[in-house]
């Protein structure tokens, strides 16, 4: 049985039909339309669905729809436009942080999470908080550097 | 496939009643990250979930005469730095700093994690070794069980249709000079343990061992009491000898038989028990000697 589901989505609101065990991520990919947020293990593990969902950091994946009725959810598409980048997708793309892309959403969602909580966090505080992204091309040095620098920046 | 519905009650006693009315095809909602996976890998088919996303009254973490009280739906990265406030948590901190990731974390809950019953649940064994017990509401009433008679296999518990746990319950400590740990080994950071191993002891004024308690994650079906290390502990001074420890970690894994898993033998959890036993003996007897 569908159930209504009514949330905004990077300020956007949307009235959405969703089953009770539809996922957000399925909510956001599908219902809305919205395809940034991805798809990869489906159970989990490697955080490529990584949203904000009223500013908590959750895997999309793992959380049902419904939960998300009357909430926010940050997804990529919210974070920066290709006209107006966010400063970590400006540090991610000058460190080449970035391989296949598909981490890449998901990652920069946890960075931005990161930077909120702790302005001028560590190498290993950005390792740490990295650990629910997999990237299976191995960008995490990039990565950690370009987060970074983007808090060098934010902080100078 | 089935017609699903979804219900989100606001007390206690309205969730269990929903709870009861759908019998087996009821399905408690709490993070819902298991949910997820379930319905994922096509293993269950509920008829009903019953989220508890606006219970009252659930999330609450208070210290009473009976001990600390966690509220069911207190979520893991809550429970990161419950011990700084709640001394008698401290290791379950611990333990829960290592689960998974900071995502699931943010989501998961201490009633979820409990309630799935995952033989390598690090808050079962941390949990069993300071003897916590769970609050267990049916439309007809209230128990009390220790979390030992709670879950009893692999995604197993005793919980009746129509059951809800709404809270843990942490007993203080009955002597000061008491302290816990909890140590683990995972293949990869954010993997369930290998072998996990939560200890207890509490100690006199001249360092003999009142009691101890160690507790075997991931080694069978439910974390398990290593119940003759447990007695080799007793009255035994801890602090001056601890060769006793070397001992007690000795006999844990010579009386376990740990599942074989793919890449970690039953043969290789032995050492693993043996070795992580020592090093959280050895830690929670420092703990319970630094108590003030
Ligand atoms: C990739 C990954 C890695 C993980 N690694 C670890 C790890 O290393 N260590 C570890 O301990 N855990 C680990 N977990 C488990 C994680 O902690 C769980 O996802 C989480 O604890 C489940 O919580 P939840 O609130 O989402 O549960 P839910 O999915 O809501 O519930 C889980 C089960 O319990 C039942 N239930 C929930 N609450 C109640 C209640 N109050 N009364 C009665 N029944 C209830 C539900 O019906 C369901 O069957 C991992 C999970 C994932 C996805």
């Amino acid at each position: 049985m569908k159930y209504p589901l009514s949330l905004t989505v990077n300020d956007e609101n949307y009235d959405i039909l969703v089953e009770p065990y539809h996922t957000l991520m399925e909510a956001i990919r599908d219902g809305v339309g919205l395809t940034g947020t991805k798809c990869a293990c489906d159970d989990g593990r490697c955080g490529a669905c990584t949203v904000l969902l009223d500013g908590t950091l959750v895997k999309s994946c793992l959380v049902p729809a419904l939960q998300a009725q009357g909430k926010s959810v940050l997804t990529i598409e919210g974070l920066g436009t290709p006209d107006n980048l966010h400063p970590l997708q400006v540090a991610f793309l000058e460190h080449g942080a970035v391989q296949c892309g598909y981490c890449t959403p998901g990652m920069l969602l946890t960075a931005k999470n990161l930077l909120d909580e702790n302005p001028d966090p560590t190498e290993e505080d950005i390792r740490t908080a990295l650990r629910g992204n997999l990237c299976r091309c191995g960008v995490y040095t990039h990565a950690t550097q370009a987060i970074l620098s983007t808090a060098k920046r934010d902080t100078a | 496939m089935i017609d699903c519905h979804y219900v989100e009650p606001t007390t206690v006693d309205e969730a269990c009643r929903l709870l009861a009315e759908h019998g087996d095809g009821g399905m408690v909602v709490a993070g819902g990250q298991v949910l997820s996976l379930l319905r994922y890998h096509g293993l269950i088919e509920p008829s009903c979930l019953v989220s508890l996303q606006h219970v009252a009254g659930l999330d609450g973490i208070t210290a009473e005469e009976e001990g600390v009280k966690i509220g069911a739906m207190v979520t893991l990265h809550r429970l990161e730095s419950v011990g700084q406030e709640h001394p008698t948590l401290w290791a379950l901190s611990e333990a829960v700093k290592n689960i998974a990731d900071r995502q699931i974390r943010n989501h998961g809950t201490l009633s979820g994690n409990i309630c799935a019953a995952h033989q390598a649940s690090d808050i079962n064994t941390v949990l069993m070794a300071l003897n916590a017990s769970v609050k267990l509401v049916n439309p007809n009433g209230e128990r009390i069980v220790n979390l030992h008679d709670f879950v009893t296999d692999a995604f197993t518990t005793t919980a009746e249709p129509g059951e809800l746990l709404t809270e843990v319950i942490v007993p203080h400590f009955a002597t000061p000079r008491s302290a816990a740990a909890y140590h683990r080994f995972a293949l990869r950071a954010g993997d369930y343990p290998v072998v996990s191993v939560g200890t207890f002891v509490s100690l006199d004024e001249a360092g003999l061992c009142l009691e101890g308690r160690i507790v075997l994650g991931n080694c069978l079906g439910a974390p398990t009491h290593a119940a003759e290390a447990e007695q080799r502990l007793q009255g035994c001074n801890v602090v001056q000898d601890d060769q006793s420890l070397a001992e007690a970690a000795n006999l844990a894994a010579a009386n376990v038989t740990p599942w074989d898993e793919p890449m970690a033998s039953g043969e290789y959890k032995k050492d693993l028990v043996s070795v992580l036993t020592r090093e959280a003996l050895t830690e929670a007897v420092a703990s319970a000697v630094a108590v003030k």
